[in-house]
């Protein structure tokens, strides 16, 4: 099992976020995790890599395990899981710099510095953009499309070569094709990675993923994992009686 | 229905007003009156300056030599031509080195200072302790500054070099500090998330990537307080003061500067440098304008991106 989530609650301050979340996501699938807004389905993203800390959601109760590590230990390096477990954000943030040194930036840092260049080439070729920016890498990357932005959001967190991709909501500011586009990614990512992605778009959690998680927030908005299976089987017989009204649209 | 006729979607006609109407007299006066007080305030406001611009560069450029800028400072001697002994040319270069020399004295105490300063407001808030003594500092009389340094570093180091560029760069700090923090922050927080999110530490995030991005109106802020800097004559006069020769090092001995030797010359006795004054205030508009043109120059292009 790559992430396994169990008896989980975190909390802004006073206020409960998420509440006793058990959830085990297998490796090299991808995983949806889908509920209306404000059910925490993104902070619940943002915990495993420990970006949701610095929006001040800290863990109250329960344990994260990645790759059978315990991601709460003090001990842990937040530098080493955060490019193990790599992050694409739902508004693309290409830095404001060229293609070639937007994919770099992790390597620099981070990875082996020899090479730097077949790594970004490498990485643009996973992200199925190498065809379309090859012959302008030293192009400005704000120049590109916000598709392309995003493609390039994710080369660059492959090239730091994590274990697991968490998306948020990666489609969410983009076109009907570009969100083709990257799904096709996706697709062919599983491969290699495990995917986590936060969807609101319930038709793409359906086209793309293996498992989902249905979170929904109870009368005090606190998140709580309502049903979680194979993607066909929470679609087409959902088990709980919210589950089955969220997915059939009478609720939001 | 009779009143269907007087009705336009169900507004009665007596309430939808000509558009093609003349405004009403009284308006029409009112107009007049607003118009008439906006441009009496451009004008109030453009004179001055076009008057102060034209006359330093007529009178400057009727006093000017370019023999000046390399020459130092004679002895008055109004038996000759020149006005000064041997019938020489009497210039400024000392002034214009000083200037120079308490420059970058300032700017490398102010500079980085004033960017870890600017960090550290970043995250502080402008309402912190230190962005409230920033904010208090920026608005301290120049003069203060000067008197400061006079009381603090004047006793062991002299009337020097290091003491004006000390005084200078209290004046500079604050400009450079609330600068940086201003220029940092304006660079998207996402920046910084997607940064982190890939690994990279927070330390390596603001110099790899929040810095670089704040860089062009960092320099701005640098460029435009040392412009200002070169221009105070107040904190420069009790501790830099003033001397006739080439700076001698930086401490232990008076240091020129263009703003004070204006000061000097204005209250001079002798017409020759009273003349002369106008010269070395276009040396030093024309250096403070080349300053702030060489910043809108450099930076502009950053500003598109």
């Amino acid at each position: 099992m790559a992430i396994e989530i169990s008896h989980f609650s975190c909390a802004y301050g006073e206020r409960l976020a998420l509440e006793n979340i058990t959830l085990t996501i297998p490796a090299h699938q991808v995983t949806a995790i889908i509920g209306p807004s404000g059910c925490g389905k993104s902070t619940l993203l943002k915990c495993l890599n420990r970006l949701a800390e610095l929006e001040g959601a800290k863990p109250v109760a329960g344990a994260v395990q990645i790759l059978g590590q315990d991601i709460y230990d003090r001990s842990v390096n937040l530098m080493t899981l955060r490019r193990q477990v790599g992050m694409v954000l739902q508004k693309p943030v290409p830095f404001p710099m060229s293609i070639f040194a937007n994919v770099a930036y992790g390597i620099r840092y981070l990875g082996d510095r020899r090479w730097v260049g077949a790594q970004v080439e490498q990485a643009l070729q996973q992200a199925g953009l190498w065809a379309e920016v090859k012959d302008r890498l030293n192009d400005s990357a704000l120049k590109l499309s916000g598709g392309q932005q995003q493609r390039l959001c994710i080369a660059r967190t492959l090239a730091v070569q994590p274990q697991i991709l968490l998306m948020d909501e990666p489609c969410s500011a983009l076109d009907p094709i570009s969100t083709a586009t990257i799904e096709e990614l996706i697709g062919k990512l599983r491969h290699q990675l495990t995917i986590v992605i936060v969807t609101h778009n319930l038709a793409q959690a359906r086209r793309i993923a293996d498992r989902t998680a249905f979170l929904h927030g109870d009368e005090r908005g606190v998140g709580r994992l309502i049903e979680y299976g194979e993607t066909r089987h929470l679609f087409q017989s959902p088990q709980h009686a919210l589950t089955r009204a969220y997915v059939q649209g009478d609720i939001g | 229905m009779t009143a269907s006729s007087d009705n336009l979607a169900g507004i009665s006609k007596a309430e939808v007003s000509n558009f093609l109407a003349p405004m009403a007299p009284q308006r029409q006066v009112i107009n007049w009156l607003i118009k008439i007080l906006f441009y009496g305030a451009t004008v109030l406001v453009v004179v001055p300056i076009g008057w102060i611009a034209v006359s330093v560069l007529l009178k400057g450029v009727q006093n000017f030599q370019w023999q000046m800028l390399f020459t130092l400072p004679l002895a008055v001697d109004s038996t000759t031509s020149t006005g000064f002994v041997h019938n020489q040319i009497s210039g400024f270069a000392h002034a214009i080195v000083g200037t120079g020399l308490l420059l970058a004295i300032c700017v490398s105490i102010s500079l980085p200072v004033g960017l870890l300063t600017g960090i550290h407001l970043r995250s502080a808030g402008l309402a912190s302790p230190v962005g409230l003594a920033m904010g208090i500092l920026s608005s301290t009389p120049a003069i203060i500054a000067g008197l400061f340094i006079y009381g603090l570093l004047v006793p062991h180091i002299k009337f020097s070099a290091l003491a004006g560029g000390c005084a200078l760069a209290i004046l500079c700090l604050p400009v450079i500090a609330l600068t940086t923090a201003q220029a940092l922050g304006q660079v998207p927080a996402g920046y910084t998330t997607a940064s982190l999110a890939l690994g990279v530490s927070p330390t390596a995030t603001l110099w790899r990537l929040v810095l670089p991005c704040a860089l062009p109106s960092m320099v701005r802020g640098i460029f435009l307080s040392l412009a200002r800097a070169g221009g105070e004559a107040a904190p420069l006069l009790f501790t830099a003061l003033s001397s006739l020769e080439f700076p001698r090092g930086l401490i232990g001995s008076p240091t020129p500067s263009l703003a004070v030797t204006i000061y000097r010359y204005a209250t001079s006795p002798f017409r020759v440098q009273q003349e002369q004054t106008w010269a070395i205030a276009l040396v030093l508009v024309l250096l403070v304008l080349g300053i702030k043109g060489l910043v809108s120059l450099g930076t502009g292009h950053g500003d598109r991106d």
